[in-house]
């Protein structure tokens, strides 16, 4: 896999480029030169490619995300039953990848119509909402990588905020998913607080 | 890892959920609904005029449908959030309360462990008996 380091690179080069791309759009919304029609479609053009651009490269970087990924959140959790918590992770993470998906689309949805409709009717709408709904569309995306990363790295569901979304997840969905299904847990033990934890959760009425 | 790599990405990822309302699904497509409610108000401008003395839509800007159309699209799941039961609220209390006590590590591994444990309980109590066997 000596390759895959400059995978990244370029991924997050395309990334950059469709920032770049959408950045650029929004200096051209701000000359004064050209007519109307000639500055939307500039615009439009720019704005739409710079979006796609976007959404192309996280969503490669999204894609692969199946058993492998699984083995690595497996791995880097590093607690007893980590293939229960692991399916749950995978769970929310397939979750949060369909909405940010849905939620990605429709934002680029939502800025193309503002463009098409002041193109259509020939009125110079603002700037200021293709900046908003641009800046919500990249704040998704990058909200996305840095769950990613979480997951990847084994960060996920250590602090109270996460480990209650997992709670609720399973919770939520204790009769559609199996959650013994074997993914391989390593089930490495915990160090000698591991039966000390288990005292301090006792009084609380977990068990 | 670095401390600072977890906590700010902890950080970033809470942010954007709260910016997004817990629900980037319903709060895109409310800024989608907005976006094109504000298109046919001003593609039905004229029409409207005539309803001067009801509702003046030229009163009513981009930001206003947005935000509208934010929150309809989040009623649904506001209603909806339920709060965890009580025993594991107490189990975050637990944790939360012994966090000055218990190192960094310790504190990570007793939410993940807490997160087993629900998972245990939950494999133990079975599918709901409405649940049909083989679904």
């Amino acid at each position: 896999m000596a390759h895959r380091p400059f995978d990244r690179l370029a991924e997050y080069a395309f990334l950059a480029f469709g920032v770049l791309l959408f950045i650029f759009s929004l200096f051209v919304a701000r000359l004064a030169v050209g007519e109307t029609v000639f500055r939307w479609s500039a615009i439009s053009l720019f704005a739409g490619w710079g979006v796609l651009a976007c959404i192309s490269a996280i969503g490669k970087r999204l894609r692969p995300f199946a058993a492998e990924q699984y083995e690595r959140i497996v791995n880097a959790l590093a607690v007893q039953d980590a293939a229960a918590v692991s399916t749950a992770i995978a769970g929310i993470a397939r979750e949060k990848h369909r909405d940010q998906m849905i939620g990605s689309a429709t934002l680029a949805a939502a800025i193309s119509s503002y463009v098409l409709f002041g193109w259509l009717m020939g009125h110079r709408g603002s700037v200021w909402p293709v900046v908003f709904l641009g800046a919500a569309l990249l704040l998704l995306n990058a909200g996305m990588i840095v769950s990613r990363y979480r997951w990847e790295h084994g960060l996920y569901g250590t602090s109270e905020y996460e480990a209650r979304e997992i709670v609720r997840f399973i919770l939520e969905n204790a009769d559609d998913i199996d959650f013994s299904d074997g993914l391989g847990a390593k089930n490495i033990p915990l160090d000698s607080e591991e039966t000390f934890l288990s005292d301090l959760w006792q009084p609380a009425g977990v068990r | 890892m670095s401390k600072f790599v977890d906590t700010s990405t902890a950080i970033l990822k809470r942010a954007t959920d709260i910016l997004f309302v817990l629900n980037p699904r319903g709060t895109s497509v409310g800024a989608f609904v907005g976006v094109v409610l504000d298109g046919l108000l001003r593609a039905f401008g004229p029409a409207l005029g005539k309803l001067r003395d009801v509702v003046d839509a030229s009163n009513i800007s981009l930001y206003h449908l947005v935000g509208a159309g934010i929150v309809i699209f989040n009623v649904p799941a506001l209603v909806t959030r339920r709060k965890l039961p009580k025993d594991i609220e107490d189990a975050f209390e637990a944790i939360r309360r012994s966090r000055d006590s218990l190192t960094a590590v310790q504190v990570k591994s007793a939410y993940l462990r807490l997160c087993a444990e629900v998972v245990e309980r939950v494999e133990r109590k079975g599918p709901s008996p409405d649940q049909p066997a083989n679904a």
